[in-house]
């Protein structure tokens, strides 16, 4: 008997080890499985790491930006906000592309706009073409997919953690809290997404910050409502029960039990948000309320800025679009994937 | 059922107050200052002017009583006109009432987003259910990509391409002056069109998917099998029992969907130079011209909280339990 329970005991640690040594296979393993499962969903998964990691390789121009300071004028008013960009010097410079000059990395080859070589064609030099005042317009895209993945990203993760907390402690708390978190979210949804942030960001301008903020938290309230119901349904099993007899207290039984058994769901409705908001943010941008000129979003790069000139270069009307459709489609199609696998309810739904 | 449509009203109301006091206070907190500015500026800065300018605006006083105002409870002792007289002020911008402005431009952008749903419909709903009819065939497969397709690209690069390449192979412009439905009805409709359509592409790609998998759904219904089992006919299975089945989770998506279009249509009005509350927005949005902002706020708010009531009611004429409840 003892014998048997020292080499049981032997046989479960030996196994543990097992399980924490294979930590990264089982991630591969989990991968490759997901992969031959959903194959579109993979490769769209792929496409969404490769803006990533494109956004990454690109110099540091974001910090570049932070640091800068946008002029709005004497009162702050002003339609699109066509600041100038004052660099810590404080002399103003043209275009943030001539800050760059010195920041040229791995993949974006032209750090500097070159005038004389305005409104090109696609060529050996140029792959896409320049834009009207001769910045290259690849090297635009590839810092676009940074601006694009950093706010779809950033406002995302903003969301999912209001929507979590409201929804989790609403479902759990229920009463008073329930019905006044209802209204919030009653009150949200009934402003009108595109007509609020125009308001928002053409009044009190607009950065990268803002748009990550005021995007993430305007969508946190009306997510937490599927939250609060799968909270609700949770609840209801005994485990929830047990924990309160052992004493857990609140913070801990939605921390630890609650958290856990919506997780899955967050990252579903994450990954199906992701997309509209790069939409959102083209839209935004596109009318001239996502972040000011020089910075290069694709929104923008189809808006007034290049509006004047697509008859000559075309090119200026078709890649930024490419590049938007490109990594919206595969953000919805990894999302898709992604529910199909985590949940099995709505397998082959749509 | 009386007593549910009154509750379901009942409850908007500390909703739309909730979304007076946002829209009111979020502006006015950082706003009225740079308004009375931007005046001044014209003159030079002195106090007296600014106090005049102020109670002009309707600016002085304690914010509270500025709101009241704004609601129009002020005008039960003697107070200005609010809210709940009907009025919304007017333009700082062109001094034009708010109101007789908004009964210009909404039918403008009413009637362009519901030409786009309607379209939005008419293409998915068929695609839908030839994708559900064809369940892991090459047209399902053909069509459920198209929807996602239709859902990743931004309308407006549509938009953008059209007029681009418009103009390089066929020499062709949208129209730049904007004719009113009563006045000349056929270069209206030609005005509404392109972007109607373009409009209708993006909720579309998801009213393809929601018909195809409610289709889905119903097809493995018991009283389909039984409708096939009578022998009716396989049109009559389909659209009179199939298809009006699947179609009420629809009607909410599309009832709830229209205001969202309507607000939508801000970037197709930009570039289609439609005389829309869209338009207004941005232009308020510019001057900041805080009335109007104001006013358009609260109206998109109110048309998306009325056909959320709608549905609501629709629905619970349709399924009897949420009555029942």
């Amino acid at each position: 008997m003892a014998v048997q329970e020292i080499a049981g005991v032997a046989e479960i640690e030996a196994w543990e080890q097992t399980v924490q040594k294979s930590v990264p296979i089982r991630v591969a393993s989990s991968l490759l499985h997901f992969a031959k499962r959903k194959p579109l969903g993979a490769v769209c998964g792929v496409i969404v790491v490769f803006f990533i990691v494109i956004g990454d390789l690109v110099p540091e121009t974001m910090n570049k930006i932070s640091r800068t300071e946008v002029y709005l004028g004497d009162f702050g008013v002003g339609a699109p906000r066509i600041g100038v960009i004052k660099p810590d010097l404080g002399a103003p410079i043209p275009y943030l592309a001539d800050q760059l000059a010195n920041h040229t990395g791995f993949i974006y080859p032209y750090g500097k706009q070159n005038l004389r070589d305005k409104l090109e064609g696609p060529s050996a030099n140029h792959l896409l073409g320049t834009d009207r005042i001769g910045r290259d317009i690849l090297s635009r895209i590839l810092y676009g997919a940074r601006t694009a993945v950093m706010v779809a990203f950033g406002s995302v993760i903003i969301s999912e953690t209001i929507s979590a907390m409201m929804g989790i402690s609403a479902g759990y708390y229920g009463g008073v809290l329930d019905k006044v978190f209802y209204r919030v979210v009653d009150v949200f949804q009934s402003l009108p997404g595109l007509v609020v942030l125009i308001t928002v960001f053409g009044i009190f301008g607009s950065g990268l910050w803002q748009l990550i903020i005021v995007i993430g938290v305007y969508g946190g309230p009306p997510a937490s409502r599927t939250i609060r119901g799968q909270t609700i349904a949770v609840m209801a099993s005994p485990f929830i029960e047990s924990a309160r007899v052992a004493g857990a207290s609140n913070m801990r039984i939605m921390r630890r039990y609650l958290l856990p058994n919506v997780f899955a769901l967050m990252i579903l409705s994450a990954t199906l948000r992701l997309g509209f908001v790069v939409l959102l943010e083209a839209n935004l941008s596109f009318l001239g309320y996502g972040l000011p000129p020089p910075f290069p979003s694709w929104g923008q790069m189809l808006g007034q800025e290049g509006r004047d000139f697509m008859r000559v270069q075309p090119g200026l009307a078709i890649f930024p679009g490419l590049a938007i459709g490109l990594l919206v489609f595969s953000f919805n199609l990894f999302g898709d994937a992604l529910r199909d696998v985590l949940d099995p309810r709505l397998r082959g739904s749509s | 059922m009386q007593r549910y449509i009154a509750e379901r009203i009942l409850l908007t109301i500390p909703t739309l107050i909730l979304v007076t006091v946002i829209t009111f206070f979020g502006l006015r907190s950082l706003l009225p200052a740079s308004a009375v500015d931007i005046i001044l500026g014209e003159y030079g800065s002195n106090p007296e002017l600014r106090q005049k300018i102020e109670e002009e605006l309707g600016l002085s006083g304690s914010v509270v009583g500025q709101y009241g105002k704004w609601i129009g409870v002020a005008w039960f002792w003697g107070g200005p006109t609010g809210i709940l007289q009907g009025e919304l002020g007017e333009s700082l911008h062109s001094g034009v009432s708010v109101v007789s402005e908004l009964k210009r431009r909404v039918p403008v952008s009413f009637e362009l987003g519901l030409w786009a749903q309607i379209t939005a419909v008419l293409i998915s709903v068929p695609l839908g259910v030839w994708s559900a009819l064809k369940q892991d065939r090459w047209p399902d497969y053909g069509l459920r990509s198209l929807a996602i397709m239709l859902n990743s690209v931004p309308g407006f690069w549509l938009a953008v391409l059209i007029i681009t390449f418009g103009s390089i192979w066929f020499q062709w412009a949208p129209p730049i002056n904007f004719k009113y439905l009563f006045d000349d009805p056929l270069a209206h409709v030609k005005i509404m069109f392109l972007p109607a359509i373009l409009i209708a592409l993006t909720p579309g790609g998801g009213l393809i998917r929601l018909v195809r998998t409610q289709m889905l759904e119903v097809l493995r219904q018991d009283y389909i099998r039984t409708a096939q089992a009578k022998g009716l006919s396989q049109g009559t299975v389909l659209y009179g029992h199939a298809l009006r089945n699947a179609l009420i989770p629809v009607v909410t998506v599309i009832g709830v969907g229209l205001p969202n279009i309507i607000a939508g249509t801000v970037v197709f009005e930009q570039i289609f130079l439609i005389p829309g509350m869209g338009r207004y927005l941005v232009d308020a949005v510019t001057n900041l011209d805080y009335p109007v902002i104001q006013g358009l706020n609260l109206v998109f708010a109110l048309l998306l909280m009325i056909s959320v009531i709608l549905v609501d009611i629709s629905y619970a004429f349709i399924d009897p339990r949420i009555r029942l409840r």
